[in-house]
Parts: structure tokens; C-alpha cells; sequence
């Protein structure tokens, strides 16, 4: 026969941890003095206690006691006398956590750098020269600006656009100012004598010359553009028709090459200025230009509109009122009237 | 040139607590004096709370190391014993929540059945009442024997323990009742049999 447990069994142990307190701990130990299981439970609780607590001493031989006694006193003694060794761990690890975090913010940095951080990755990655055997020149960087020196030789260019930096090609007799592009130059006898554009655009500046501006296709020769007047000598007529008539007989226009940056030699179609149609700054301006010629005619100042002829034919040389302008800037005796109304472009 | 600087410590009038503060004053000896009197107790606890016996020097070492240090927050008690108990209780838990304790469950786990009974002293008394209660004791996890030696062998309160071991004295009170559970099912004391 088994009796049911008492439902306040519990709260010997409860009483015995210190978990009852006040009312309900007296409540407890008169329940147990009444009740046969709780007072069981108390003794077996009791029992277990005092013999836990009546376990023998695990003990050590008294040599191996003296030796961890030694031991604890010489760490001791060494704790106290030189107290900077814990210092120094500390400061070793705090050195190794600096080291550590300075190592990582490192890697960061390295990773998280922009380009344009280094200036030699820069300039390797913006302007990449493909020079021909035998061509001399060197690369710098120098601020914003990346500098190509081509003294002599043939070189091709291919050029990337990049935010805050600029590529100039210095040419012994002046410079070629890229604005992302593919060209070839050559010089020869410290002097430029052959530019090609492939992609982009190019400003040409020469001593002793008007900057010219170089398209996709375009190509310069020094040999035509000796024909043409330096800003000096624009106001000799006879060179300035000279050169517009030698411009003219040049008009061809070809496709642009291929982006890889070919030898200058192989793309060095003979071309002069061929400004490029597709660009509405230059028809812009070529129309603006042709308009103030006539309005200088229909007020009678021919000898302006003759000066103003020539300019155009130096900057437009293959523009849509080539034919027109050309017979304004080679005849003696201008007829307003033919230039009454700008007409049809040719 | 001055003498070496030499403390004399009466071993037999010193207090606890005086021992404590001398020690924390920079007396070392007062720390031989404090090992003299409770190495044993405290080596004791820390074998029969832990199972694995290489580690229990150096839980000892370090518990009076311990103590050293922190001799000026004893609280004046007239005994240190709880105290410098707690300490190497507090190491035990602290070890056993470390990584070793993997490395202790895998030797654990190869130490043949045989190999843990090569005492002559145990074998003999293996029937006695003493070796089962150990072997018993033995079985329960760590947490629970800690808690249960500390109450039931060292006399702290749940509070002092749960105080020494930084855990909620819930905590206490439930690895309590589940180590008397457990120890009374191991002796067949739990009413079944």
C-alpha cells in the first residue's frame, strides 16, 4: 500500500535553502512536525547534508604540499617585487590589440582607396603609350596634370577620361591637350609633323600657330599646314587663299580608324583640319562665322569681310561655305548682292 | 646600508583577517600562514568538485594567488575559508565555461572504465558507504556539484553562493534541488527502490 505524497513536500527543501521566509517558513516547520512524509523528507535532506559534509579530506603527501606551497610564495614574491610584469603583459596586449587595429584600418584604407590615390597608378591607368621603336619619351606627373614628353618619334595614345586629371602631350615645338582620346603623333627633327585622331577630340597647340581642334577621324599635317598662314601672316591674302585653295584640294574625309592605336604611318591619310560635321559646336560656330562675312558685306566692309574669309577658311577649311567664302577671300572686287541672302549650303 | 627588511609573523595570533591585511600590505609570509591553515580545505573542494585531477594544483595556486591580490576586499569575516571556497569555486565555474572544457570531455570520453579505479585505497573500500556517496557525487555535472559542496560541505548560504559563483541565486536554488535529486537517485534514496 502506497500513501500519496504530500503536497508540501516541497517546502522542507524550500525551507532549507532559505527560499521560505516569515509566515510561510513557520506555516512549513509546523506542517512537518505533523506531517510523517515531510518529516522523512526532512531527515533524508538532513541525512545526505551531514554525510556530504562528513567526507573524508581529499589530501596530498606532505611533499607535494610543501612544493605547492614553494611555488605559490615564489609567484607571489615575484607578483610583488615586480609588479610591472603584469604591466607589461597588459601593455603587450594592449600593444598587440593597437596593432591589430591599426593593421585592419590598414587594410581598410588599402581597399577602400580611390584610384586617384596613387599618382603613378594614375597616370599608368589614364594615359597608356604605345610608342613605336626608336620614339624617346617619358611620362610625368606633375599636380593634376599628367605630362607625356615625345621628343622625337612615333607614338600612339590612348587616353582614358578620368575626374580631376588632365593628359598633355608636350611636343618639342608646342602641345596636344586630350580630352579622352585615341591619337597618334609623330615628330620628327623637333617637330611635330603628323597628328590622328581616332576617338575623342585633341587641341592642338603649336608655337607660333592658332590651336587647332582634332576630331575622331581627323588627322594634321605639318606639310598642308605649312601652306596655312600662322596668326601672324593672316593678313597676307595670297598665303591665306594659298592655303584655303591647297585646304580644298584636301577635302576628302575618311572614316574613323579602328580604336587600336595603329602606326601613325598607316593612318596618316593626308588630311588637314577636317573638322567633323557630327560636331554641332563647330557647325555652330562655322555658321556664325559664314553670317558675320555677310552681314560685313551688306555693310559694304569688304576689306573686313575679305580678313574675316580668310579666318574662316583657316578654321573651317572643309566648312559647307568653303566655295563661297573662298571667292570672298580671293577676289579683288566683292559683289555684295551675290551675298544678299544666305543661300543653300553646298 | 640598510637591513633587509624582515616580517615576523606570529603563525598561531594571527587572524584571519589580520593575515589579509598583512598580506595586503606587501607581507608574503602572511600568505604561507593563510596557505598553512586552509590548502587542505580548499584542496579538497576543488578535487571533489572537479573530475578531472590534473587540473586541481593549479586551481588551488591560483585561488591563493587570487586571494593575494584581492586580500584588502576580504570582509573581516572570522573565517577566510568560505571566502578562499568561493574563490576556487568561482575559478571551477569560470573553467568550465571555457573552451577546455571540450578538450576535458574528449580525454573524458578515452579514459577507460578500469583506469579510473587504479587506487588500491578506493578498491578496498569500494563497498563502503563513503566511496559510494564519492562515486555518486562524481556523476553529477560540475554546476550541480559545485552548488551542492559549497551548500552542503562548506555551509554557505544560497545567497553567499550564488554571490561567489556571479550567478542568480534562482540559478542556486534550482542546481540545488535537481543535485540532491540526482545524488539520492545514484544511492537508490529516492523512494522508488
Amino acid at each position: 500500500m502506497s500513501s500519496k505524497p504530500c503536497a508540501r513536500q516541497w517546502q522542507v527543501e524550500a525551507a532549507r535553502d532559505g527560499r521560505l521566509l516569515g509566515k510561510d517558513l513557520e506555516s512549513a516547520n509546523r506542517h512537518r512536525e505533523t506531517c510523517a512524509q515531510c518529516s522523512r523528507e526532512e531527515r533524508e535532506l538532513c541525512g545526505l547534508g551531514h554525510e556530504l559534509s562528513r567526507l573524508p579530506a581529499v589530501g596530498r603527501d606532505q611533499i607535494s604540499v610543501q612544493r605547492s606551497r614553494q611555488r605559490l610564495m615564489a609567484a607571489h614574491n615575484e607578483s610583488v617585487i615586480d609588479p610591472p610584469a603584469h604591466g607589461r603583459a597588459v601593455s603587450l596586449r594592449v600593444a598587440g590589440a593597437l596593432a591589430l587595429a591599426l593593421a585592419a584600418a590598414g587594410w581598410l584604407a588599402l581597399v577602400h582607396r580611390p584610384p586617384a590615390a596613387s599618382p603613378a597608378r594614375a597616370s599608368r591607368e589614364i594615359v597608356e603609350v604605345h610608342a613605336q621603336a626608336g620614339a624617346r619619351w617619358a611620362k610625368h606627373l606633375e599636380g593634376s596634370r599628367i605630362f607625356v614628353d615625345l621628343e622625337d618619334g612615333a607614338a600612339g595614345f590612348e587616353i582614358h577620361p578620368h575626374p580631376g586629371r588632365s593628359v598633355i602631350i608636350r611636343l618639342p615645338d608646342g602641345e596636344v591637350r586630350d580630352v579622352g582620346t585615341v591619337f597618334d603623333v609623330r615628330v620628327a627633327e623637333r617637330h611635330t609633323q603628323h597628328v590622328a585622331v581616332s576617338e575623342g577630340r585633341v587641341s592642338i597647340r603649336l608655337n607660333g600657330r592658332s590651336t587647332v581642334s582634332l576630331g575622331a577621324g581627323e588627322t594634321w599635317d605639318a606639310e598642308r599646314a605649312e601652306l596655312a598662314p600662322s596668326p601672324d601672316a593672316r593678313g597676307s591674302q595670297a598665303v591665306a587663299a594659298k592655303a584655303s585653295a591647297s585646304a580644298l584640294a584636301r577635302l576628302e574625309r575618311r572614316p574613323p580608324p579602328a580604336r587600336a592605336s595603329a602606326a601613325p604611318e598607316a593612318t596618316a591619310a593626308p588630311q588637314a583640319f577636317a573638322p567633323s560635321a557630327a560636331d554641332p559646336q563647330s557647325t555652330k560656330a562655322e555658321d556664325n562665322a559664314y553670317l558675320h562675312i555677310v552681314d560685313l558685306l551688306r555693310a559694304a566692309k569688304d576689306s573686313e569681310a575679305q580678313a574675316q574669309a580668310k579666318g574662316y577658311l583657316l578654321r573651317f577649311p572643309n566648312g559647307f561655305r568653303r566655295i563661297e567664302v573662298l571667292n570672298i577671300a580671293t577676289r579683288s572686287a566683292p559683289d555684295a548682292g551675290t551675298y544678299g541672302a544666305p543661300g543653300a549650303r553646298q | 646600508m640598510t637591513a633587509p627588511r624582515r616580517v615576523q609573523l606570529a603563525q598561531a595570533e594571527l587572524t584571519d583577517a589580520a593575515a589579509l591585511e598583512a598580506l595586503s600590505q606587501g607581507h608574503i609570509s602572511a600568505l604561507g600562514v593563510l596557505y598553512d591553515r586552509y590548502q587542505a580545505s580548499v584542496f579538497s573542494f576543488v578535487r571533489r568538485a572537479t573530475n578531472d585531477a590534473s587540473d586541481v594544483e593549479d586551481v588551488v595556486h591560483v585561488t591563493f594567488m587570487t586571494a593575494a591580490r584581492a586580500a584588502s576586499n576580504f570582509d573581516g569575516r572570522q573565517s577566510c575559508r568560505p571566502w578562499l571556497v568561493g574563490i576556487a569555486a568561482r575559478l571551477l565555474h569560470r573553467r568550465k565555461r571555457g573552451m577546455s572544457r571540450w578538450a576535458r570531455a574528449l580525454r573524458e570520453l578515452t579514459v577507460r572504465e578500469g583506469e579510473r579505479h587504479t587506487d588500491p585505497h578506493r578498491e578496498l573500500s569500494a563497498r563502503d558507504e563513503v566511496h559510494r556517496l564519492s562515486a555518486a557525487l562524481e556523476k553529477l555535472t560540475e554546476p550541480k556539484r559545485i552548488v551542492l559542496l559549497l551548500a552542503e560541505t562548506e555551509g554557505l548560504s544560497s545567497e553567499e553562493i550564488a554571490s561567489a559563483l556571479q550567478i542568480p541565486v534562482g540559478t542556486v536554488w534550482t542546481r540545488l534541488h535537481h543535485a540532491r535529486r540526482d545524488l539520492r537517485r545514484l544511492l537508490g534514496r529516492d523512494g522508488e527502490s
